[in-house]
């Protein structure tokens, strides 16, 4: 949802701020999406690719988080899986499938608060 | 999507939040596919950090994983525990909203079926607890919002639980039990 700005010689009301808060503090129910990019190198079979997703929101427990491949289908590795998730992000790690300079996948994330 | 309900067979439901997806998936919590993954074995402060991996969406294959291993700090965050005020705003309590609950009921089921090494941090609500007719006819989800933040706080020794929830209560006695929830299918007198 984008951000609404304050105007000049307008109060700023509670509203306004705590869609900041709401941002970097998610509340109970709330979602945060975004996307991901993973490549890496396979240099054997079953080889490890992994990166960290930081969250925008801290100080907020996540209850779950899901991850597809939308934006590009495995290519030598496997499909993604999310692990290691609190509050200040989470992992995502895929394994190599062949040997390969040139593993990769990508897609979006949403983290359930 | 977080858990939207673990039944009392073991059927745990949840919906895909794929784009344009919103697939209601069900499956059993003994389903091979639901895995404790473990990506930190054991994190500096003492804690693994591990996920509950779902089945993939059957219809755009998004993958879920629900949070596990819970430690002390991750649940003493407000969007885990809901303090209850009295008319004056003091704290009486807290409870736990049900995403968290679920997903420590779920691991307490998986450690109880030798799937995961070892139980949550919050132990489960024990058998003769659960005496009073009030508790024996909420949810298991629900009864046990009340009881995870009770054994969290850690005040057993000083105030029964059943105290506790008079608390919660205003200091009233807790009321008789809840009729169940009747759901209608659409269209039905």
């Amino acid at each position: 949802m984008a951000l609404t700005t304050a105007t000049t010689g307008s109060a700023i009301l509670a509203s306004d701020l705590n869609q900041l808060v709401y941002t970097l503090q998610k509340a109970t129910g709330m979602t945060e999406t975004g996307s991901y990019y993973l490549g890496f190198n396979s240099y054997v079979n079953n080889a490890l690719g992994s990166l960290y997703m930081p969250s925008l929101s801290r100080n907020s427990t996540p209850a779950s988080v899901s991850i597809d491949t939308s934006l590009q289908s495995p290519s030598n590795c496997s499909s993604p899986g999310a692990s290691n998730l609190n509050a200040n992000g989470f992992q995502i790690t895929a394994t190599g499938t062949a040997i390969t300079a040139n593993a990769h996948c990508a897609g979006n994330f949403v983290i359930t608060y | 999507m977080a858990l939207q309900q673990i039944s009392d067979t073991g059927i745990l439901s949840w919906v895909c939040t794929g784009e344009g997806c919103g697939n209601q998936i069900t499956t059993h919590y003994l389903d091979e596919r639901v895995a404790y993954q473990q990506s930190v074995k054991r994190a500096r402060d003492g804690f693994p950090r591990a996920v509950i991996a779902l089945p993939a969406c059957p219809e755009c294959e998004r993958q879920t994983a629900l949070h596990a291993d819970y430690t002390r700090r991750d649940i003493l965050r407000l969007n885990v525990l809901k303090p209850v005020v009295n008319d004056i705003g003091l704290v009486q309590g807290f409870v736990m909203h049900l995403p968290h609950v679920r997903n420590l009921l779920l691991h307490h089921l998986l450690h109880q079926a030798g799937r995961i090494p070892h139980a949550p941090l919050l132990p489960l609500l024990p058998e003769q607890r659960t005496l009073h007719p009030w508790l024996q006819s909420l949810s298991r989800d629900v009864a046990h919002a009340f009881w995870f933040p009770y054994s969290l706080i850690d005040i057993a020794a000083q105030v029964p639980f059943e105290e506790y929830l008079m608390g919660l209560h205003g200091g009233r006695p807790l009321p008789p039990a809840v009729e169940p929830l009747q759901v209608r299918a659409p269209g039905a007198s």
